[in-house]
């Protein structure tokens, strides 16, 4: 069942002067987004993809087409804190998603706002440091925290709203590997057991390498759409398009070019070894 | 590499926060080491290494707890004319450094370092212009404002600042942190050719290894505030699994010939590059073929 | 200032309401003392009040540090331009035996002022404080007074406080590495060389404030219209025991002042 659906949807940026219209950043965008599926947005950047992202919960409403979250229309005021309870927004920048000096207070946040029982919000609370693992964590400040922690602490914050699909832009542009590391298990994880929908804007191609399905932007519109390893293969396009394929496919590649015949989707580390072990130890 | 001339030593640099209160913490201790003239150095470090507060040590702008940074020889904090002096010679671009821009011109912002050198209004327009030249940046957005520019544009616009004071030694703290592989790649081309253009050292603060791996002579690793690995880049990458334990990513391909060599086959350990990896299998297949 | 240092003990666990109130009452209190008396009577439950709460009187020496300027100005001024009976006479200066029992009872005064407000922010949390300040003006809701967007606010602050002083250093070592000169010159030169720095983080602040709102509204904060809160704020019997004593305080020190003490 689809929950998110994108309909012809057109966007321009204003400029400060008035009555002069920027080029648009999306062009009739057409999207989809399935019930508990991991879809991840790839583009460089001012591919339109996080013009997209904003879209998600009224946070910008088209010019022309129309988006519906759970059957309800963006750009219906009325509807707005009914589409934001079920459609969470991490963003990029840990510091800024932050409103509180203790952890647990902002976790709370979103409940509160919310008018959660009080009860309720303490159990939402702990529920949801514990999945991203912080709960140890829930009586420190936040700005003593790392990057990667701070952004964990942020995703908690709207995992307490129990979303039923969680947009994240750009979630680790800031992080260091480790912290990078950590927030793609934590989406796999909402996924995988949670059953939460997730779609990952990113410039990032291994933090896609276990979505669903993969969507790849390019000036203000849709241009490729399809698994993972189908998108892949289309390594010369990509490159085009200014991104890069993961490096397990773009060695795969390269030896094919020599004359191996090695299987283009084997995307991971353990896959792609596998599928070189099974040539080399004839 | 060039000839083997140190244009920056550093004896027993030990660097304590706080020191001698209960929040005490040691950043680095007793760091040793080298940047030769002209060469392309790499610091790695995950974040809490040691290797920020080492890098401000190298143009004073921290002050050691104890130990010494030489420059040309001479201990920079020596006298206050040798201090001021070193922050021209060692030009330090921090991580995210368009948050730092504050002029009404690119221009005017790109000669912010060189004004400050109380240098000829000529010097300036010529050494403006010049670093303008080496990050990209067209002549038509010199008399725009800083925060109309794209993302990506402001960060060169930060870069130009400090290449325009021509620092002997130029240090940049993530210059890609945060952009797109277009974006990196860019950066990293104009940095490569600044290098190659100036002959000036470079050294390239990140905790990224391929990226620092394709482009460096030389890597210094840091962990828990000491270098705990330096070398080539291939020197380097034949320690993955005690990179891996100082939490810092290698390059994916380096984890298939990792998993390769734990699942018995013999192929060379010192790669990081897609191309090394296609050819270290290249080879092993050949090997076969031929035996 | 206004640092906050956890712990367990009794006054930790006061409702922050009941310790707002109480240091309005020993304020009061302490305007109101004018003999030697109810001053010892308020020190007594201040030194009480300190030593419950395990903040050492070197921490609170250390936040009175600060203000010595302001109360030896003030002892100064009470000695020297108090009328009465002289003590002391030399060229124009006359110092007057009033001169120094007012000096004496105003530093006093000051000191124990800034104690106990220093006691309270010390043993409070930023947040719970906000949370208490909010609670008690609610009334003045009805006036239409933004009370919850004001302790809104104030917690949003306090929250990026510790970021934007984070920020100033990184900019002004950014600054410093491409020679600017934070320390030296006269002050117009001093002025003009914050530039550099204050741009940046105004640009920052506002771009984070834009973030913020944004971030804000996609956790559905509307106002404080059907907001609920997870910690709700409790009396309980120690706080009725301490709001008790604090009205009894003022009172005593009232009615000691009638009979002229």
């Amino acid at each position: 069942m689809s929950i998110i659906n994108f309909n012809n949807v057109t966007y321009s940026y204003k400029s400060e002067e008035e009555g002069i219209s920027l080029e648009p950043a999306l062009r009739g965008v057409d999207l989809e987004i399935e019930e508990g599926t991991f879809v991840a947005i790839l583009g460089h950047n001012g591919s339109g993809k996080s013009t997209l992202a904003k879209h998600f919960n009224g946070i910008l409403v088209p010019d022309d087409g129309a988006v519906t979250a759970f059957g309800m229309d963006t750009a219906d005021e009325d509807m707005l804190i009914d589409i934001r309870r079920r459609v969470g927004m991490v963003f990029q920048n840990p510091d800024n998603q932050i409103v509180s000096n203790v952890v647990e207070e902002d976790v709370a946040f979103a409940p509160e706002n919310l008018g959660v029982e009080p009860k309720e919000i303490r159990r939402r609370v702990d529920k949801a440091l514990d999945m991203v693992g912080m709960y140890n964590y829930r009586l420190h400040a936040p700005h003593l925290l790392s990057g990667g922690q701070k952004q964990r602490i942020a995703i908690a914050g709207v995992l307490a709203m129990a979303p039923k699909c969680i947009v994240f832009d750009e979630p680790t542009a800031m992080l260091d590997p480790g912290g990078r590391e950590d927030i793609v298990k934590i989406i796999r994880e909402l996924r995988e057991e949670h059953g939460v929908a997730v779609v990952l804007i990113t410039h990032h191609m291994e933090e896609t390498v276990h979505a669903d399905r993969l969507i790849v932007m390019d000036g203000g519109n849709i241009v490729m759409d399809g698994k993972p390893c189908e998108i892949f293969t289309h390594v010369e396009e990509l490159k085009a398009l200014g991104l890069t394929v993961p490096e397990t496919t773009e060695l795969i590649w390269e030896l094919n070019k020599k004359g191996f015949n090695l299987p283009l989707e084997a995307l991971t580390v353990e896959e792609c070894a596998q599928a070189l072990f099974s040539v080399l130890k004839e | 590499m060039t000839e083997l001339t140190p244009i920056i030593k550093t004896e027993k640099l030990t660097h304590i926060y706080s020191a001698g209160t209960p929040f005490e913490s040691v950043a680095i201790q007793d760091v040793d080491m080298e940047i030769q003239k002209g060469e392309f150095l790499a610091v790695i470090g995950h974040t809490g290494s040691g290797k920020s507060t080492f890098i401000q040590h190298l143009n004073g702008l921290l002050k050691p707890t104890s130990g010494r940074v030489l420059f040309d020889g001479e201990d920079i904090h020596s006298s206050k004319k040798l201090t001021r002096d070193v922050r021209f010679k060692v030009g330090l671009v921090f991580q995210y450094p368009e948050y730092q821009l504050f002029e009404e011109t690119v221009y005017k912002d790109i000669a912010f370092g060189p004004k400050n050198m109380k240098l000829t209004e000529q010097e300036i327009r010529d050494r403006v212009l010049e670093a303008a030249e080496f990050v990209g940046l067209p002549k038509s957005v010199m008399d725009k404002s800083p925060f109309d520019l794209s993302g990506g544009q402001k960060r060169r616009v930060a870069i130009a600042g400090v290449i325009a004071m021509r620092p002997q030694v130029l240090i940049l703290d993530e210059p890609t942190a945060g952009l797109d592989p277009g974006g990196c790649e860019g950066i990293l081309r104009n940095i490569r050719d600044y290098h190659k253009a100036t002959g000036s050292a470079v050294v390239l603060v990140t905790h990224n290894m391929s990226d620092a791996a394709k482009n460096v002579d030389r890597m210094l690793v840091f962990n828990k505030g000491a270098i705990a690995i330096r070398g080539t880049p291939r020197e380097v990458f034949k320690r993955s699994e005690e990179l891996q334990d100082m939490h810092l990513s290698v390059p994916n391909v380096t984890k298939v010939i990792m998993r390769l060599r734990a699942m018995g086959i013999d192929i060379d350990p010192s790669v990081y590059t897609v191309e090394q990896a296609r050819d270290a299998i290249v080879a092993v297949k050949g090997g076969k073929r031929r035996a | 200032m206004g640092q906050y240092f956890p712990g367990d003990t009794i006054i930790h666990r006061l409702d922050p309401r009941t310790k707002l109130l109480f240091v309005v009452f020993y304020i009061v209190s302490l305007f109101t003392a004018k003999s030697w008396i109810s001053f010892g009577i308020i020190m007594a439950v201040l030194i009480t009040a300190v030593l419950a709460s395990k903040v050492s009187f070197k921490t609170i020496f250390k936040g009175l540090k600060p203000l010595v300027i302001i109360i030896i100005f003030t002892a100064v001024l009470n000695m020297f331009f108090t009328q009465g009976e002289p003590l002391v006479e030399f060229w124009v200066i006359t110092i007057t035996r009033e001169g120094v029992t007012k000096a004496v009872l105003m530093v006093l005064r000051i000191i124990m002022l800034i104690t106990g407000t220093l006691l309270l922010t010390y043993t409070t949390s930023p947040l719970a404080l906000t949370d208490g300040l909010e609670a008690l003006l609610r009334p003045l809701k009805k006036i239409r007074v933004p009370v919850h967007e004001i302790s809104m606010m104030m917690s949003i602050a306090l929250r990026f406080i510790p970021t934007l002083i984070e920020e100033t250093d990184k900019i002004m070592s950014a600054q410093k590495a491409r020679g600017a000169d934070f320390d030296s010159g006269n002050l117009i030169e001093k002025a003009k060389a914050l530039i550099p720095l204050l741009v940046p983080l105004f640009v920052s602040a506002f771009r984070r404030a834009d973030e913020l709102a944004i971030a804000m509204e996609s956790r559905c904060y509307h106002g404080d219209k059907g907001r609920t809160r997870m910690k709700q704020l409790k009396m309980k019997g120690h706080d009725y025991v301490v709001l008790g004593l604090s009205v009894l305080l003022l009172a005593g020190v009232i009615v000691l002042g009638r009979f002229g003490f």
